[in-house]
C-alpha cells in the first residue's frame, strides 16, 4: 500500500500543528470593479491572518458576525470562517489568482479566485439545499448576460432558466477544474419544449470544462443545466457558469518562445472570425505566461517560456533543418501533415528528442515523433513520454550522418490547433523532478515530509534530491531514488515504470527563528557525461480528484516551488533509532522508534513505515513492541537478491495534539544494503612467466553486520597450463594469497580473469552460500624475455 | 482376411462415372470416408488432442493436417505398402486390432475397398483444386409430409470444381435440428414423429445443405381463415400460416395492444389517464393505433428504452469503459436513437471509430473489444448474426466458415492500438505502426485482411483498413447485415427472431419464415438502414395486433407468429412498471432523481437488487442471451415478500395513500388501481370482488394496498401478451 501512505504524507505538510488551511471560498470569482465580502473557511483561521494574493485588489478584515453558510446543507464544516471586504480593480485582468492566508502559525494552502467581467448570481440551491432546482419545472430564472457561481453534489442537476432572443448568439462557459474544483462539468441548452439544442462535455484548450455558443432560433425562454459528466461526488464541487456573448479562443500560436524577447502570438480558434495577433513581451521569471484576448472574460491561455533561442517553423514545405537547443515552434497545419526536419549527427552520438505540445494544454496535437536515416529507414519512433508528448533518447547508429526528425499526429489529425515545440539536445537520457506536496509549515523541533516524483525519460540510475537553500537550522534527510533495476515489480504492469516517488524529510532545529521561505528542490543524477541536474517544478496547489485514474488538478503555472514556514512546536515528536543503517546483504536490521509526547498530546496511534520509491526483495516486518505503546521496532529483511542500493524509509503516526488530529512524521532514516564481505587486490595485474609462479594477494573486508565464517576464494577463466588452488580465508582472518603456477608450456599472454567467491556458511539457517560479484583481474604470462627482463 | 489389391469395378462404380479412370485421391475420396465414419469427429480422433497418440483436424477441416498424420506420423507405420491389407488404418477400423472407437466398417465394405486400393496405389493425397466440391444439391430441397409417421428419402449431388458431380447420399452426414419432429438417418431417410417443423443439416467435405422438413398435423376439419392483412407481413404470415395449417388468433383488445405496443416501444405502461383517453377514443381502430405508435415514438422514454436495448449489445458498462467513457458511449447512443440515424451509419461510426474514448464515443467500442479477434467476434456477431467463434480452432463445423476466414476477418482490426489518453480514464485508439498483424496460430503465416464473402477491393492504406471493412460491412449488398438487424428487431416485438437465436444466423438454423424475413431485409434496405420505420411497420402489422390468447388450431405454435407469446416483462420494465404503478420515485445516488430504472447508464446502479434478480445483464458481451427473462423461485419471493413491492405499495406519496386522502371511493379505487397496473378496467366479476374486500374490514387503506399487492403479482402484470 504505496499510495495511500504517500497520500497521507502530502496531507501531513498541511495538517501539521495549528497551521492555517483554506477548504473554500465564498464567493470563488467576483466581476471586476465590485467590492464584496469574501469568506475563507477552513481551519486555523486566526484573527492575525492576512492573505497573501496577487489578486488586483484591496483586502480588508473584518469582524465575523453570521456565516452565509452557516445553515445550509454543506457537507463542509469548518472550524473558522474569516471574512475580508475585497474591493477588485476596474482594471483587473480576468483570470483566476492564488489566494493564500499567513499567520503565526505558518502558511495555508492555496485556492484560486476568478475574476470575471459578466454580473454576478447565486445558485439558490447552494445557499439553500431546500431549494432545489433539479428539474425543468424547478429552473432558477437568471438574467443574462451573469456568471452563476454553483455546486454540484452527486447527480445533481442545476438548472438555470433565462431568456434570449432570435438570432442572439451567447457563449456557455463553466469553469470548474481550471479554477480548482473537482468536479467534470458538463452543460445542455434546451428549448422551452424540452427539445435539447446544444451540448458540451469538454471544450477544446479547456481541460475537462466546457463550452458552447449557441444562436438562439426565435425569442423565448430557453433552460441551460450544468451537471457533472460522471454524477461523481467531489470535494470541491464549485463552478462556474458564464453566460454571455463574448469572443474566446481555443489556442494560440506558438505555444512559447524565448524568456525576455518580444514575439508575435496569435490567438486562435473557439468563435474568432480570424485569428487576433498581439505582440508579447515575454520578461518574466515563471515558466508559463498568461495571454488574454482583449475585451473577453475567457480565462487566459497559457504561453510557455524556456531560455534557449526559438524559431518559427518556415512557412515553407520542405524539409527545415534542426539545430541543437533551439526550440523549433511548429504545427501540424492540416490533416495527415507531417513536418520534417533534417540534421546532421555522428555515430555513437547521444540525443534527446522531445515535442511539447499536448501537456501545455494549449494544443490539440498527439504526437509522434520519427527518426529515420538519409535512405529513409525508420531508426527510432515514439508517442507517449511526458503525457501524451513525445520523447525520444537516441543515439546514433553507425554509419548514418545525418538524419530526419518527422512530426506528426498520431491520429493523423491537423489544423491551427495543432502547434509544437520540438527541441533537439545533447544527452543520453533525462528525469524530470516534480514536488508533490505544495507547501510545508515545519514546527520547531518537529519534521515535515516532502514528496517529490521522479520521472525517468530514459536515465535508469539513481538520483539524489537535495534542497540547496535550506537555512539555517534545518536539515534535510532521504532523498534518495534508487536506480530503476533496483525497483519493486509487484506484476509486469510496472514492468519499465516511468514515475518514482520519493521523500525528504525537514527537521527544525527546536529554537529556530520564525520564518516564511520559497525553496527549492533538485533532483542530481551521475552519468557518465558528469552530473545531470534538474530543479523540481512546484504543483502550487493540489486538489484530489475523485476516480479510477484521476489525477490530482494543480497549478504548476502558479510557478511556485516549495514555499515553507515554521510553526509553533508540537508536544510529540517521532524519532527513529538511526539516521543511517548499512545493512550486509541477506540480513536483518532492527530499527527502533520512539514516540515522545509533551503536555496536550494524546496517546500515538499504530506507527506505520514506508520505503520510498519501492525496492525489490525487501521485507519489514513488525518488530518487538515494547509495553509502553510510544516505542517499537521495524524488523528490516534483505535477503541475498536484495539490490545493493541506498533507500529511504519514513516512519509516521497519528495522535492528537489539543484534540486535533495530527500526522507525526519521523526524519527519514537512509539504508545502505552493501555486500556482505569484498575482496580487495593488491594488484589488478599479476604476471609469471611459463615454469614460474606469481602471488595474487588480497584481502576480505567483511560488513560489521555481515555473520559469515570462511570466505573461499578462487581464479575462473585461467589460461591453460596455469593453475590457482582455491584459498580458504577463515573467520578472523582478512589476508590471502591465491599461489598461481604456470607449466612450462603455458603459452605467453594477458588474459582476463575472475576472482570468483563464495562464503558457504553465512550463519543462516537456510544454509545458503552467499556469493558477490566477482573481481576483474588480469593475469600476464609473459615469455621468455619479459621474464628475464 | 482378404488381400484384394486388384482394383475392383465395384469400387469404381461407387467412386462415379467420372472418376473411374482416375486413381483413388486422399482428398476426394478417403476424405470424406473418414468423415463419414466418425474418425475425424470430437470424441474420437478429432479431440483437441486427439486419441490414443492419433490426431486428425476436427471434422475434416484440414485435409492436409490429416493426410500428414496419416502417412508421415511414425514414420509412415500406418500403412503396409507392400501388403496394404495389414495396414493399421485398415485393421484398427476393421476391428481386426483392438481398436478403441469400435468397428468403423466391415472388411468386405466399399469404404475397406477404397482406402484398400488408395494404400495399393501409392496413398497419394490428390489434387485438391478438382476435388474441392463447391456446391452440395438436395433432392427434394424441402419435405412436406401430410401427417407424422411418414418417411421420404433425399439424393445428395457434391458438384466438384472441375464440374464433375458425384452422388454422395451415403457419404454425407447428417443431422436434425429437432429430432423429436422428424429425424434423419445415415443413408439420407427422413422419418417424421409429430407435426411441425425442423431442418435437416446435410454436409459433405465443407459444403452444406439444409432440407426445410414439414410434417402437417393430422386433425380433420381445418378450414382456413386468413387474418385481415395490413401490409407485406401479414401477408408473408398467413401464406406460411395456411400452408402449415395453423389459424391465426383474433386481433388483441385495444387495451392489450396498448399496454403491448407501450411496453415495447417505451418500456413503461400507459397512464391511466391514457388509457381512459386511447378507449373512449371512436377512431377507426386501423387509424387510431397507428397514432398511438407515432405518438410513443416521439416521446423520450422511446430513447430510454431502446438505448438499454443497445447498450446492452455495446456493453456499456463503466468496469469496461471507465465513468466518463461509459456515460459519453450511452449519451452517442442515446443520439443516434434521437435523431434516428441509420443503421449502417451508426456500425460505420462504430467500426472505424478512433480517438478518444471520451471525446469520440464509438471508440468505446475498442474498449470492450481491445483484442483484434475479440473485436471481429462482436463485430460478426452484432452485425451479421454469425458467430465465428468456433471457427478460431477449426473450421465451423456447422456453417461455411474456415479457420483462415477467422483470422483473414480478425486481421482488419489488427492495426487497432488503445493507449491511455489525458483525462482520467481516457483511452486512445489508433492506428499501431508496429506489431499491427495478425499470424494464424498454425504455421504462423501473416494474415492478410479479408472479407468473409463478396469481392469489395480493400483501401491502399493500412490505416483504411477499418473503412474498408465497414464498406463491406454495411454495405447493401451484403444481405446479413441488413437481415440480421431485422430479424432481431423483429424478435423484440415477438420474444424470437424469424432465426433463432437472432445472433446465430448460419445456414442449419434456418428461418421459420424465410420470405417474411427476406421482405424485412428489403423493406430495411430501401428505406435507407431506418429502424425506425422499420420498427413503425412491425408494429403497425396484424401479426402483433393479434391476441395473446390461443384458438385450437395455434395453441402449440410457437415459431410462426399466429398469437402473441406473453413476455415476463424486462427487469426494468417490471421496476418502472412498478413504482408508476404505485406512484413512487426510487432514489439512486448515482444518477439524478427522479430517473427511471430504463435511464439507468448500466448495472453498477442498483447493483446486486431487484432488477438484477430479474435478469439485468452485467453487460460482459454482446450476446442477447445475456439479459435473462426467464423465471424463478427467487423473482417470485421477491415480488411476493421482496421490499421493492413491499415498500413501492406503502409509500406515503404512493398511489393509495393519494388515493385515500383524496376520498375516492371504492370502486373509483379499484378501477384506478386496475388501470394503474394491468391498464384496463376492471370487468364485472373483478370489480365486485375487488369492492367487497375493501369494504370488508376496517383498514381500507391496507386492504386498498393488498388489492394493489395482489394485482402487481398477477400475471397481468407481470407479463407483457
Amino acid at each position: 500500500m504505496i499510495r495511500p501512505m504517500l497520500l497521507m504524507l502530502v496531507a501531513a505538510a498541511t495538517l501539521a500543528g495549528a497551521a492555517p488551511a483554506i477548504r473554500d471560498l465564498s464567493p470563488h470569482g467576483a466581476q471586476r470593479g465590485s467590492t464584496f465580502t469574501l469568506y475563507l473557511r477552513g481551519e486555523g483561521l486566526l484573527p492575525g491572518t492576512e492573505i497573501q494574493s496577487t489578486l488586483p485588489a484591496s483586502f480588508s478584515r473584518m469582524t465575523r458576525s453570521k456565516d452565509p453558510l452557516a445553515e445550509s446543507n454543506t457537507s463542509m464544516q469548518p472550524n473558522s470562517v474569516l471574512p475580508f471586504l475585497v474591493s477588485l480593480r476596474k482594471d483587473a485582468a480576468p483570470g483566476l489568482y492564488p489566494i493564500r492566508v499567513t499567520g503565526p502559525e505558518g502558511i495555508s494552502n492555496v485556492l484560486l479566485f476568478s475574476v470575471g467581467d459578466l454580473p454576478e448570481v447565486e445558485e439558490v440551491e447552494a445557499e439553500n439545499f431546500k431549494e432545489r432546482n433539479d428539474t425543468a419545472g424547478q429552473a432558477q430564472k437568471i438574467g443574462v448576460p451573469a456568471t452563476v457561481n454553483g455546486t454540484l453534489t452527486a447527480a445533481d442537476v442545476d438548472s438555470y432558466l433565462f431568456t434570449a432572443k432570435a438570432g442572439q448568439k451567447l457563449v456557455f462557459e463553466v469553469e470548474a477544474r481550471r479554477a480548482g474544483s473537482a468536479i467534470d462539468p458538463a452543460i445542455q441548452i434546451f428549448e422551452a419544449s424540452g427539445k435539447e439544442l446544444a451540448r458540451n462535455n469538454d471544450a477544446r484548450g479547456l481541460d475537462v470544462d466546457c463550452r458552447l455558443e449557441v444562436t438562439f432560433p426565435k425569442t423565448g425562454e430557453y433552460r441551460v443545466q450544468v451537471y457533472d459528466a460522471k454524477y461523481s461526488e467531489q470535494t470541491p464541487n464549485f463552478y462556474r457558469l458564464k453566460i454571455g456573448s463574448y469572443a474566446y479562443a481555443a489556442g494560440l500560436f506558438p505555444l512559447g518562445w524565448r524568456r525576455g524577447e518580444t514575439v508575435e502570438v496569435s490567438l486562435l480558434g473557439g468563435n474568432l472570425p480570424q485569428p487576433e495577433k498581439l505582440q508579447l513581451s515575454t520578461d518574466a521569471k515563471a515558466e508559463f505566461l498568461p495571454v488574454r484576448l482583449s475585451s473577453s472574460p475567457m480565462l487566459p491561455l497559457l504561453f510557455a517560456l524556456s531560455d534557449r533561442t526559438e524559431m518559427l517553423e518556415p512557412a515553407a514545405g520542405g524539409p527545415v533543418a534542426l539545430r541543437e537547443d533551439v526550440v523549433v515552434n511548429g504545427r501540424i497545419g492540416k490533416p495527415a501533415e507531417v513536418d520534417r526536419y533534417t540534421m546532421p549527427v555522428e555515430p555513437g552520438q547521444n540525443w534527446i528528442f522531445e515535442v511539447t505540445a499536448n501537456s501545455l494544454g494549449t494544443s490539440e496535437l498527439d504526437g509522434v515523433l520519427t527518426v529515420y536515416d538519409a535512405k529513409g529507414e525508420k531508426l527510432g519512433f515514439a508517442d507517449d513520454g511526458n503525457g501524451a508528448d513525445p520523447v525520444l533518447p537516441f543515439t546514433v547508429p553507425e554509419d548514418v550522418r545525418e538524419i530526419a526528425v518527422a512530426v506528426e499526429d498520431l491520429l493523423g489529425r491537423g489544423g491551427d490547433l495543432y502547434g509544437y515545440r520540438l527541441l533537439a539536445r545533447k544527452g543520453r537520457a533525462d528525469f524530470i523532478v516534480e514536488l508533490a506536496t505544495p507547501f510545508v509549515n515545519v514546527p520547531a523541533g518537529g519534521t515535515v515530509p516532502v514528496v517529490v516524483n521522479v520521472q525517468r525519460r530514459g536515465y535508469e540510475g539513481a538520483v539524489k534530491l537535495s534542497i540547496p537553500n535550506l537555512p539555517e537550522g534545518f536539515v534535510a534527510a532521504g532523498g534518495h531514488v534508487p536506480p530503476e533495476a533496483a525497483a519493486q515489480r509487484f506484476n509486469d504492469n510496472n514492468k519499465g515504470r516511468t514515475r518514482e516517488r520519493s521523500v525528504i524529510t525537514i527537521t527544525a532545529e527546536p529554537d529556530v527563528k520564525q520564518q516564511a521561505l520559497e525553496l527549492t528542490v533538485i533532483g542530481e543524477a551521475q552519468t557518465p557525461d558528469g552530473v545531470m541536474r534538474r530543479e523540481a517544478i512546484g504543483p502550487g496547489m493540489t486538489v484530489p480528484v475523485r476516480g479510477v485514474k484521476e489525477k490530482a488538478f494543480t497549478a504548476p503555472w502558479l510557478g511556485m516551488q516549495l514555499p515553507m514556514a515554521t510553526t509553533s512546536p508540537l508536544p510529540v515528536t517521532l524519532l527513529a533509532g538511526s539516521p543511517l543503517v548499512r545493512v550486509s546483504q541477506g540480513f536483518e536490521y532492527a530499527l527502533s522508534y520512539q514516540v515522545k509526547r509533551g503536555a496536550g498530546a494524546g496517546a500515538a496511534g499504530t506507527v506505520n513505515q514506508q520505503v520510498a520509491g519501492g525496492v525489490s526483495n525487501l521485507r519489514i516486518l513488525k518488530g518487538e513492541n515494547r509495553k509502553a505503546a510510544d516505542s517499537g521496532s521495524f524488523l528490516v529483511n534483505t535477503n541475498f537478491a536484495t539490490p545493493t542500493t541506498t533507500f529511504d524509509m519514513v516512519l509516521e503516526t497519528q495522535t492528537q495534539v489539543d484534540g486535533k488530529q495530527v500526522t507525526i512524521t519521523s526524519p527519514v532514516v537512509t539504508f545502505e544494503v552493501v555486500p556482505g564481505y569484498r575482496v580487495h587486490l593488491e594488484s589488478a595485474v599479476a604476471e609469471l612467466v611459463p615454469g614460474g609462479t606469481v602471488e595474487i594477494a588480497g584481502t576480505v573486508h567483511r560488513e560489521l553486520t555481515f555473520e559469515g565464517g570462511e570466505v573461499q576464494i578462487r581464479v575462473e577463466d585461467l589460461p591453460e597450463n596455469v593453475a590457482c588452488p582455491e584459498v580458504r580465508v577463515p573467520a578472523g582472518e582478512r589476508q590471502f594469497k591465491l599461489a598461481c603456477e604456470a607449466a612450462a608450456g603455458a603459452k605467453p599472454g594477458e588474459f582476463e580473469v575472475r576472482i570468483a567467491s563464495v562464503a558457504p556458511d553465512t550463519g543462516r539457517k537456510s544454509k545458503a552460500e552467499y556469493k558477490i560479484p566477482d573481481v576483474n583481474a588480469k593475469l600476464v604470462v609473459s615469455g621468455a624475455k619479459q621474464a628475464a627482463r | 482376411m482378404k488381400r484384394t489389391v486388384a482394383l475392383s469395378i465395384s469400387i469404381l462404380g461407387l467412386a462415379g462415372a467420372a472418376f473411374a479412370q482416375e486413381k483413388i485421391s486422399f482428398v476426394r475420396d478417403v476424405m470424406p470416408i473418414l468423415n463419414k465414419t466418425g474418425c475425424t469427429s470430437g470424441p474420437c480422433h478429432g479431440a483437441a488432442k486427439g486419441k490414443n497418440g492419433f490426431k486428425l483436424s476436427l471434422r475434416g477441416y484440414d485435409p492436409e493436417f490429416d493426410y500428414r498424420a496419416l502417412v508421415h506420423d511414425l514414420a509412415g507405420r500406418r500403412f503396409n505398402r507392400t501388403d496394404p491389407a495389414s495396414s493399421l488404418m485398415l485393421l484398427k477400423p476393421t476391428q481386426q486390432l483392438a481398436h478403441g472407437g469400435g468397428l468403423r466398417f466391415e472388411p468386405d465394405s466399399r469404404y475397406y475397398k477404397t482406402i484398400l486400393q488408395w494404400i495399393a496405389e501409392g496413398t497419394e493425397f490428390g489434387d485438391p483444386v478438382p476435388a474441392q466440391v463447391t456446391k452440395l444439391a438436395v433432392e427434394p430441397a424441402g419435405v412436406t409430409m401430410e401427417k407424422p409417421g411418414g418417411k421420404r428419402q433425399i439424393q445428395v449431388t457434391a458438384h466438384f470444381a472441375d464440374g464433375a458431380t458425384r452422388d454422395v447420399t451415403r457419404e454425407a452426414i447428417y443431422s436434425s435440428s429437432t429430432p423429436t419432429i422428424a429425424d434423419i438417418n445415415d443413408t439420407g431417410v427422413i422419418s417424421s414423429d409429430r407435426k411441425g417443423e425442423t431442418a435437416m443439416l446435410v454436409r459433405y467435405e465443407g459444403q452444406l445443405a439444409v432440407v426445410d422438413v414439414t410434417v402437417l398435423p393430422e386433425k380433420p376439419g381445418f378450414l382456413w381463415q386468413p387474418m385481415v392483412e395490413n401490409g407485406y407481413i401479414d401477408r408473408f404470415i398467413n401464406a406460411k400460416l395456411e400452408r402449415v395449417r395453423i389459424l391465426p388468433s383474433e386481433p388483441a383488445t385495444d387495451a392489450e395492444f396498448m399496454r403491448r405496443v407501450s411496453y415495447d416501444l417505451i418500456g413503461v405502461p400507459p397512464s391511466s389517464e391514457e388509457v381512459r383517453e386511447f378507449l373512449a377514443d371512436k377512431t377507426e381502430t386501423k387509424l387510431k393505433r397507428s397514432r398511438l405508435i407515432d405518438r410513443l415514438m416521439a416521446r423520450p422514454e422511446f430513447v430510454n428504452h431502446w438505448a438499454v436495448k443497445w447498450s446492452d449489445l455495446l456493453q456499456v458498462n463503466r468496469n469496461r469503459l471507465g465513468d466518463k467513457g461509459m456515460w459519453a458511449f450511452r449519451e452517442w447512443i442515446r443520439d443516434a436513437i434521437r435523431s434516428n440515424r441509420p443503421y449502417d451509419e451508426m456500425v460505420r461510426e462504430l467500426v472505424t471509430a478512433r480517438g478518444s474514448t471520451f471525446q469520440n464515443p464509438p471508440a468505446n467500442f475498442f474498449r470492450f473489444t481491445r483484442d483484434p479477434k475479440v473485436a471481429m467476434e462482436t463485430t460478426t456477431q452484432l452485425f451479421l448474426g454469425v458467430r465465428m467463434v468456433c471457427a478460431q480452432c477449426h473450421d465451423h463445423p456447422f456453417e461455411r466458415w474456415t479457420q483462415n476466414q477467422y483470422f483473414q476477418l480478425s486481421a482488419f482490426f489488427a492495426g487497432v492500438g488503445i493507449k491511455d489518453g489525458t483525462d482520467g480514464n481516457e483511452e486512445i485508439v489508433f492506428e499501431k505502426r508496429e506489431d499491427n498483424e495478425i499470424k494464424h496460430p498454425k504455421d504462423g503465416r501473416i494474415m492478410s485482411p479479408k472479407f468473409l464473402f463478396g469481392g469489395e477491393k480493400l483501401a491502399p492504406r493500412e490505416a483504411e483498413l477499418r473503412e474498408s471493412l465497414a464498406e463491406w460491412l454495411t454495405s447493401p449488398n451484403n444481405e446479413l447485415f441488413a437481415k440480421a438487424m431485422a430479424n432481431r428487431m423483429w424478435s423484440y416485438f415477438f420474444g424470437r427472431g424469424i432465426i433463432e437465436p437472432v445472433d446465430d444466423i448460419r445456414a442449419s438454423n434456418p428461418p421459420s419464415n424465410p420470405e417474411l424475413l427476406d421482405a424485412l431485409t428489403k423493406d430495411f434496405l430501401a428505406s435507407g438502414f431506418d429502424l425506425r420505420r422499420l420498427i413503425r411497420t412491425i408494429v403497425n402489422s396484424k401479426t402483433y395486433q393479434l391476441s395473446f390468447r390461443p384458438n385450437e388450431w395455434n395453441e402449440d405454435d410457437e415459431i410462426n407468429f399466429s398469437h402473441a407469446q406473453p413476455r415476463r416483462l424486462s427487469a426494468e420494465q417490471l421496476f418502472d412498471g412498478i413504482h408508476l404503478a404505485t406512484g413512487t420515485k426510487p432514489y439512486f445516488k448515482e444518477v439524478p432523481r427522479n430517473s427511471l430504472a430504463q435511464e439507468f447508464p448500466d448495472p453498477v446502479v442498483g447493483l446486486g437488487g431487484f432488477l438484477d434478480v430479474f435478469g439485468r445483464p452485467e453487460r460482459q458481451t454482446s450476446c442477447e442471451c445475456e439479459r435473462r427473462s426467464d423465471m424463478s423461485l427467487v423473482q417470485a419471493l421477491n415480488l411476493l415478500n421482496g421490499s421493492t413491492i413491499a415498500d413501492a405499495i406503502a409509500d406515503e406519496q404512493g398511489r393509495v395513500a393519494r388515493l385515500i386522502l383524496s376520498g375516492a371511493n371504492d370502486r373509483q379505487i379499484v378501477e384506478e388501481l386496475y388501470l394503474a397496473t394491468l391498464n384496463r378496467t376492471p370487468d364485472g366479476r373483478e370489480l365486485d370482488q375487488a369492492q367487497t374486500y375493501l369494504g370488508s374490514g376496517m383498514n381500507r387503506a391496507e386492504r386498498a394496498q393488498d388489492l394493489l399487492w395482489a394485482l402487481l403479482n398477477s400475471n397481468g402484470f407481470l407479463f407483457n401478451r
